[in-house]
């Protein structure tokens, strides 16, 4: 009986279902599909205290975050836990076990009349970095490309930064973490003194 | 007069016979070859552990020595079913303990496994061989203590992927000093350091080892006494791929990887160093399956190290390889078969990495045998999709994920219906295909229309109204299973195509629009489906009935409903008042 009504009503546009509970004002689905991830967000009742809690949290990093993350939706992207919880970059992770202080460090480039200081917290990679850098310091320096056998190859710049342990280090060699868990000031070297520290020069110093 | 062959003939004709279909064919004839076969079936493959149980698999198949078996939706990937809903795998192991005391191999995936389930297996099956555990949770390293204590003749243990509660790493010095019959271990989920001399007597006592997939606790440096031991290895997934960089441990690794003439495969590289990734550059050449997906190297090295791999027939890397990588890919892989690229940051608000559409395009254009891809970008367009479809009739599987849900075609900003339109209606052999982006009715249309030959869909934020499910349903003929998030899809298309559902393996519903009342009407409708609503909120009955459910998982079986379901799901049927407990 009711199967025969739902076979011919199929064209009906106007559904009487609503997500979520009667009496309550939410917006059909059947409306024009214009929103964004946050509605998603809203229109969505999901009770589950997982997705809550983690809107709510979002909303509150999202002011301090330097790169914003938007809300996130359960199970959206559709990520596995595993490559979450150990390859990805994870800003939740980050915000929550770091202070909101952020990592200054000083930065120094050879000819240049006084320092600068950058934030390492607000970039995510290495290629953010470098383009920061270069930004800073209004493309006078001119960093060229990484690589494992030779450096910065095609410039006379190098960014190289001092670690825990007071040593010299070319930028680049380690993952991105180790990184900027070790460095505590940087500096673009120009010129001869910056040859000597690329790998397989003949002033090796590691 | 009847004549037939005798009983051993057919039974010896039978054994060429590897495939379930073909099996399955063979059963349906008569009734003299529906026993003589199941007698001499081997190998079952159980796609939903809830469709059958272990005495109706027992009964008929007395001589079972493989068994493969899946349990949870392919949504609990991503956490949408919640914690504590079942696929235990005990019953199963308890009751072939018991009926297969010859069983040799055990296939898992997304099931629940438990340190005494592992016990019992190590204990019962005295020529176990194969251990294969996907995906799957529930089980502690003291239970793989017990299978490598226990069993004499091990060949196999692949923990692909696993949740394991790792107590330590003391289960590897389990493997008895006489164990030389490894072929296969793959450990690369476990968290905690192995004994490195325990793991390196057993890799030099098993000569016939030939994959070797190692966790991020074994360091680099330490990964050529590995290596030296096994250079027959076809499979190696290494540690973490990072040390301070020096030039003795490189040369070592060089020469270590420069001995293994038979490596096909490569994974691991965790926390790659651009530094050391020359070492294995001899090994390049020969590799036709390479995952960098937890490497986070970025685009020019990336770049260069898959041009030095034109066999590559695999790839799996992140998104950090950009369109300029997946360039240098198209240009130097022309064998290559399957890409996945998968999001360095998938919560960040900005891209953080040059990837698009065009990579892929690029891809789709210079690699001809290129049939399935599993892509995650920003931006999408009709007209790439387009290309891609042109450019690659033979895709079987497509999977996109557009970040953002409801992303319009960024050029057009319309929907992107035509662009998956293009790709349904010229792979004609398309199996599998995940949507994403801005989705209207019309998407469906197409996909019901042309996708007939479609075993697997998944959509997301997608559609407009029931015509879509509808569409769906009764459009693709081939389809098994079929999982939806988040989309205006109510009663009135699963009503209507009630029967359709019997036709396939599962339905998974979550964050849609039906309502308790069709579930019910569906449930006593069906007595072969089980149609289960999942509802955290509390019992279904206590809301109206045209409230929508939570989740919905619809699946055929003759098992008849599941006696060991938590309190967060209900089975419909006709006793659908009786059943909450």
């Amino acid at each position: 009986m009711e199967t025969l009504i739902y076979v011919n009503d199929l064209n009906m546009k106007a559904t009487e279902l609503r997500l979520g509970l009667p009496g309550t004002d939410n917006e059909s689905f059947d409306a024009p599909q214009s929103s964004s991830s946050s509605s998603c967000v809203k229109n969505n009742k999901r009770s589950s205290s997982e997705m809550n809690a983690a809107s709510l949290s979002q909303q509150q990093q999202q002011q301090s975050d330097a790169p914003a993350q938007k809300a996130q939706v359960v199970g959206w992207p559709p990520v596995r836990s595993y490559r979450k919880n150990h390859v990805l970059i994870n800003h939740q992770k980050k915000s929550s076990s770091e202070s909101d202080q952020g990592l200054f460090v000083k930065v120094s480039m050879d000819g240049a009349p006084y320092l600068r200081k950058i934030d390492l917290k607000f970039y995510n990679n290495y290629f953010d970095l470098l383009k920061g850098l270069k930004e800073m310091f209004m493309n006078k320096c001119n960093i060229g490309v990484y690589s494992e056998r030779e450096g910065y190859n095609g410039s006379e710049f190098v960014p190289t930064y001092e670690d825990k342990d007071g040593d010299w280090m070319l930028v680049g060699d380690v993952p991105w973490d180790m990184f900027i868990n070790s460095c505590k000031r940087l500096r673009i070297m120009k010129g001869s003194e910056a040859k000597g520290l690329e790998l397989g020069g003949t002033s090796l110093q590691l | 007069m009847a004549y037939s062959f005798p009983e051993e003939v057919l039974e010896h004709v039978f054994s060429f016979l590897c495939s379930d279909k073909d099996r399955n064919a063979v059963s349906l004839v008569c009734k003299s070859w529906y026993e003589i076969e199941r007698w001499c079936r081997r190998r079952i493959f159980i796609g939903n552990c809830y469709s059958v149980t272990p005495d109706i698999v027992i009964r008929r198949f007395p001589k079972v020595r493989s068994m493969e078996m899946k349990g949870k939706p392919h949504f609990a990937d991503f956490n949408l079913v919640p914690e504590g809903w079942g696929a235990y795998v005990y019953p199963w192991i308890s009751a072939m303990s018991v009926a297969y005391p010859l069983l040799e191999e055990i296939k898992l995936k997304r099931m629940v496994v438990t340190d005494e389930c592992l016990e019992l297996i190590s204990k019962s099956f005295k020529s176990f061989k194969v251990l294969v555990l996907s995906s799957c949770e529930g089980f502690t390293t003291d239970g793989l203590a017990s299978i490598a204590a226990n069993c004499r003749n091990l060949r196999e243990l692949d923990l692909k992927e696993s949740e394991v509660e790792d107590l330590s790493g003391h289960w590897l010095s389990h493997f008895p000093e006489h164990c030389t019959s490894l072929v296969s271990l793959n450990m690369s989920c476990l968290g905690s350091e192995v004994s490195f001399s325990a793991l390196e007597r057993l890799v030099g006592r098993c000569p016939n080892l030939k994959t070797l997939r190692l966790n991020r606790a074994v360091p680099l440096e330490k990964l050529p006494n590995l290596l030296s031991r096994a250079p027959q290895l076809v499979e190696l997934g290494t540690g973490t791929y990072s040390s301070e960089v020096r030039v003795d441990i490189f040369s070592n690794l060089s020469e270590a990887f420069s001995v293994c003439k038979q490596l096909k495969g490569l994974s691991g590289l965790w926390d790659a160093v651009p530094a050391y990734l020359p070492a294995m550059y001899s090994v390049c050449p020969g590799l036709t399956s390479l995952n960098l997906s937890y490497a986070t190297i970025q685009s020019p090295d990336l770049s260069k190290l898959v041009s030095q791999c034109p066999n590559l027939q695999r790839l799996w890397v992140l998104d950090y390889i950009e369109d300029s990588g997946l360039e240098a890919l198209a240009t130097s892989c022309k064998d290559l078969q399957e890409l996945r690229v998968f999001p360095s940051d998938p919560f960040g608000a900005e891209p953080n990495v040059s990837l698009t559409e065009q990579g892929l395009v690029t891809v789709s254009e210079g690699c001809p045998k290129l049939q399935s891809v599993l892509y995650f970008c920003r931006q999408m367009s009709n007209a790439a999709l387009v290309t891609i479809a042109k450019n690659r009739p033979n895709m079987i599987r497509f999977r996109l994920c557009i970040i953002e849900p409801q992303a319009p075609d960024y050029v057009t900003l319309e929907p992107l219906d035509t662009g998956f339109g293009a790709i349904v209606k010229s792979c004609k052999e398309l199996r599998r295909l995940s949507l994403s982006g801005l989705l209207t009715d019309r998407v469906f249309e197409y996909i019901g229309t042309h996708a007939k030959k479609l075993e697997m869909l998944s959509i997301a934020f997608a559609g407009d109204s029931d015509l879509g499910l509808h569409h769906v349903l009764s459009g693709c003929e081939s389809l098994r299973k079929l999982e939806i998030r988040d989309c205006p899809f109510g009663d009135k298309a699963l009503l209507a195509n009630a029967a359709k559902l019997e036709t396939m393996r599962s339905l998974w519903m979550s964050s849609c629009s039906v309502s308790y009342g069709a579930c019910k009407l569906l449930g006593q409708k069906m007595p072969r489906l089980n149609v289960e609503v999942i509802d955290e909120r509390g019992p279904p009955e206590l809301r109206p009935e045209i409230c929508p459910v939570e989740k919905l998982y619809i699946y055929r079986t003759v098992a008849g409903r599941r006696i060991d379901m938590p309190d967060f799901i209900w089975t419909m049927d006709e006793d659908a008042a009786l059943q909450h407990s």
